[in-house]
């Protein structure tokens, strides 16, 4: 009953050290039941360190991180990785390289008690649902990398696990691959209702897969809120940058910047062109859905997104309109 | 190339087989030679402080090669890493070059290996010396006693020495780099020391510090070979679980199964080609170890390789001869058994398959 009213994750006051290198430093976050919570960072920042922690491959040096109501790590309490219901999906899929496909998936299901052939059987049906029915007896050497991955998630969802940890899981697959596997994923998880803590340091991804964000630097959580929150309204200027593209308007009389003398974050999608603050184009990027366009506006430089073909060149005379900003102190 | 180098300069100062049954016979004498005739010459105070000194001679020889090795050329290595591969040499050229490589390579072990081996088996098939080694000179005489008596005793006990030390060397090795963690870097370097400390020092101090318990009986030589060897085996197994990502045993204990099933399912079979090459490698550096077991042999507890030795100061070319073929087939037959059951895994692991991929 616990674990259906307690959150799927709450850490406490966390904190993890290599040595004496801090790494994770007083985090405090909570998972509800069912949620999608992104991890986003750069490297460094402490992703991986707190997934490990979760999963129970590291021990923290203090406070308390509690799975699904129960503490599994704590002042004098701590459970095994084994003995936790997490299904962790690796970076680069981390299948074992003398097992089948089918023993892989089957592997976690041995783990709950069933017998080999029952487990295979049930390998067999979740590999179905996965279209891999017919990859069952290769070795991992024999799969593509987004062959591999979905292998690892099968893997991970045959364990049954009340909680997914995803540890940038598209890292290392092509852009096309990206997407099939987030798809599959979501969808995975969807059915299954299971909570997750997504590791990533790819804001796009970030910011469609969770419920809530987590921004993490040095090893400190700096924001927390809904993907809409740390994008509109992130805490400073690296925030803002992380999680999407940014521009700064100086305050200045010839933009509007407003006269409270604190530069104002803008995001491209926040310009448009055809307005009264006026501008010139410096440069000019064509990428494919839309062009970015880079504009100077009385000393600042605004990034403005536009969908379809190029239709400025550098150097041409531009109006723009401002719909929103948003200022740091407030 | 500067590792190679360091690497044989210890390996000669220990070397000791060689020199004995080249350099002695002409007044030819090494530290290492006479390390071995000192307590053969007397058993007084002043031999063996004059023992002592010649062995930590040797040790500091040893260790301010390697020492030397490991700093100046760690170095080297890591700025050559850094500044990557710049050759941009024509293919043919290469080719052309390889070519001659090849050649000098291939007459080189035809020379120092082939030829020696031939003689070898030749000897050991013809019935006496001086006798010209043809098919109507042949007979297995020396076959016979070389496997036969005492011979044949020392054959087995070299054996069962060499797979005692392989099997001991390598579940040490295996526990310590399973649960040695962070510690097992330090032991990395710690255990280089056995290795380093040329043979015949290691044997006159464990027969220094064991002697009047052990001196004689087969488990001193036992000591020697676990202590010689442990570099060996462990260094296999250390790189064995350093190319190892944790990332494979973390899957597996995040997929339900504890340390130990963990090891059983995971671990041991991804090691399997680390622990054969391992136990191969102590086995065959103890079946044809001579420096130590012929310091430290007893009446009873002669090894193979000194037998042969004896055999061939005693002027017995024939039956030392056959005794040598014998103790070359079993390590030419392991390293086969070896070489295939590695390639075998690895393609099995590996496949490839580049369309898959």
């Amino acid at each position: 009953m616990t674990a259906k009213t307690s959150p799927a994750v709450r850490c406490r006051g966390l904190s993890v050290a290599y040595g004496l290198v801090p790494a994770l430093l007083d985090v405090d976050l909570e998972v509800g039941q069912g949620q999608v919570l992104a991890l986003l960072g750069a490297s460094g920042s402490g992703k991986t360190t707190l997934l490990h922690t979760l999963a129970g491959f590291i021990r923290p040096t203090g406070g308390e991180v509690c799975l699904g109501g129960e503490v599994v790590a704590g002042t004098n309490r701590w459970v095994a990785p084994e003995h936790r219901e997490v299904g962790l999906v690796f970076q680069g899929a981390a299948l074992w390289p003398h097992m089948t496909v089918l023993d892989t998936v089957a592997f976690p299901i041995r783990r709950r008690g069933r017998s080999r052939s029952e487990a295979r059987r049930l390998a067999g049906v979740l590999l179905g649902q996965f279209g891999l029915t017919e990859l069952a007896d290769r070795l991992p050497a024999q799969l593509s990398g987004g062959e591999q991955q979905r292998v690892g998630l099968a893997r991970a969802l045959s364990r049954d696990p009340a909680l997914f940890l995803f540890d940038e899981p598209t890292a290392h697959l092509d852009p096309h691959l990206r997407g099939v596997v987030l798809d599959e994923i979501a969808r995975r998880r969807q059915a299954l209702g299971a909570a997750a803590v997504y590791a990533t340091h790819d804001a796009t991804e970030a910011l469609a897969v969770a419920d809530l964000v987590a921004v993490l630097r040095a090893g400190r959580v700096v924001q927390v809120g809904t993907p809409g929150e740390v994008y509109e309204r992130p805490v400073d200027l690296d925030v803002a940058r992380l999680t999407g593209p940014v521009s700064l308007l100086e305050p200045s009389p010839a933009n509007g910047a407003g006269p409270s003398g604190e530069a104002r974050l803008v995001r491209p999608d926040w310009v448009s062109f055809g307005g009264d603050v006026p501008g010139t184009v410096v440069h000019v990027r064509y990428r494919g859905p839309h062009t970015d366009y880079a504009v100077d506006v009385g000393g600042s430089t605004v990034l403005v997104r536009e969908t379809g073909r190029t239709a400025r060149d550098p150097g041409a005379t531009v109006s723009l309109s401002v719909k929103r900003t948003w200022s740091f102190g407030r | 190339m500067g590792g190679g180098v360091a690497r044989e300069f210890g390996g000669s100062v220990n070397r000791r087989a060689v020199r004995e049954g080249l350099g002695s016979e002409g007044g030819y004498r090494t530290l290492e030679t006479l390390v071995y005739l000192q307590p053969a010459l007397s058993v007084g105070a002043e031999a063996f402080g004059k023992l002592g000194s010649d062995a930590m001679v040797m040790v500091a020889l040893v260790l301010i090669a390697l020492s030397t090795a490991d700093r100046g050329l760690g170095r080297i290595g890591m700025r050559q890493a850094r500044t990557g591969a710049s050759g941009t040499s024509e293919t043919d050229a290469r080719s052309h070059s390889s070519r001659i490589v090849t050649g000098t390579v291939a007459a080189y072990a035809v020379l120092t290996s082939a030829v020696p081996l031939l003689a070898l088996v030749l000897t050991s098939l013809t019935r006496a010396t001086g006798v010209a080694p043809l098919p109507a000179n042949w007979d297995l005489a020396g076959y016979r006693s070389a496997v036969t008596g005492q011979a044949g005793v020392a054959l087995t006990r070299s054996f069962v020495l060499a797979a005692a030390a392989a099997l001991l060397v390598t579940a040490m090795a295996s526990v310590v780099v399973a649960v040695g963690g962070q510690s097992r870097h330090r032991l990395g370097t710690a255990v280089t020391l056995g290795f380093a400390i040329p043979g015949s020092a290691l044997a006159v101090g464990t027969l220094i510090a064991y002697g009047s318990w052990l001196g004689g009986s087969a488990i001193i030589i036992l000591m020697a070979y676990l202590a010689k060897s442990w570099a060996l085996g462990y260094r296999v197994m250390a790189g064995g679980v350093d190319r190892m990502a944790p990332e494979l045993s973390q899957a597996g204990r995040s997929s339900g199964a504890g340390p130990f099933e963990v090891l059983r399912t995971i671990t041991g079979p991804l090691m399997a080609t680390a622990l054969l090459t391992s136990a191969g490698i102590v086995m065959l550096f103890a079946l044809h170890e001579l420096t130590m077991s012929s310091i430290l042999y007893g009446p009873d507890t002669a090894t193979y390789a000194v037998v042969v030795l004896n055999q061939q100061q005693l002027g017995d070319i024939s039956s030392s001869a056959a005794m040598a073929v014998i103790l070359t087939v079993p390590i030419l037959m392991l390293l086969g058994l070896g070489t295939l059951v590695v390639r075998r895994r690895e393609h099995h692991l590996h496949p490839v398959n580049s369309e898959l991929r």
